[in-house]
């Protein structure tokens, strides 16, 4: 059943938190996050017949959203971030949008991971997306998941004790 | 609860599947160590804009009711 836009009011006010902080820490500014969560939810609302009630809301909408990022930094010519084994992977070259600006210490020890790594734990901690909706949006198998996030977590915590030991 | 990255030594992946899946298959999303639970607030601090509910839940309601385009199942 499609939603009605009362569904898709309740849906934005329970997920728009989480998506508006998944962009953020993947184009790394407040304005471009806040765009690309617009641009998902107009992407969302066009798509809204294929929504399932219930099943993997969340997930749904990060799946879109990831691909609204994926084309904002193809339009801009940046580097492809994401670098899962799904068919996404868009290899170009440019300037990875989180190593440009800083707004703090996390947002630079996420711009030292390997995007795959970056990614993975981004759905993981930040969307809260299990590992096995996590694995499915990527296009990878769960074990690939899980073994990035522990990595991804590991790097983290030593970029971040090393910078506080500097 | 926590993980050792050891635990994925196993090269069968038969083993693997039976022995983490269940775990990682629950709604919740995966708790670990003190550390990691460290790790993951910070990645969560992110201020949320003022006003950012109230932009989006306006852009929701001025959104066109027409059928959808040309999108795939995921809105792409």
């Amino acid at each position: 059943m499609a939603l009605t836009r009362t569904d898709f009011v309740v849906l934005i006010h329970e997920h728009a938190p989480a998506l508006y902080r998944i962009a953020y820490r993947l184009v790394g500014d407040c304005h471009d996050a806040e765009d690309v969560v617009q641009e998902t939810l107009r992407s969302a609302w066009r798509s809204r017949q294929n929504f399932e009630c219930g099943r993997g809301q969340r997930a749904w909408l990060v799946a879109i959203l990831r691909r609204r990022v994926i084309d904002r930094w193809r339009r801009a010519d940046h580097r492809m971030v994401f670098a899962g084994d799904g068919p996404l992977e868009v290899p170009v070259s440019a300037v990875d949008p989180t190593t440009s600006s800083f707004t703090d210490e996390m947002q630079q020890a996420l711009s030292q991971l390997p995007p795959e790594l970056r990614e993975s734990l981004l759905l993981v901690v930040v969307g809260e997306l299990t590992h096995q909706e996590t694995a499915n949006t990527l296009g990878v198998p769960l074990g690939t998941v899980l073994s990035r996030v522990s990595r991804a977590r590991q790097r983290l915590r030593k970029h971040l004790l090393a910078t506080s030991h500097a | 609860m926590s993980f050792s990255e050891s635990k994925f030594d196993s090269a069968d992946p038969a083993r693997f599947q039976t022995s983490f899946t269940p775990q990682f298959e629950s709604d919740a999303p995966f708790v670990g160590s003190d550390a990691d639970r460290a790790v993951d607030q910070a990645l969560r601090n992110v201020v949320l804009p003022d006003g950012l509910l109230s932009r989006l839940g306006a852009l929701v309601c001025k959104l066109s009711d027409d059928a959808t385009d040309r999108m795939d199942y995921l809105g792409c």
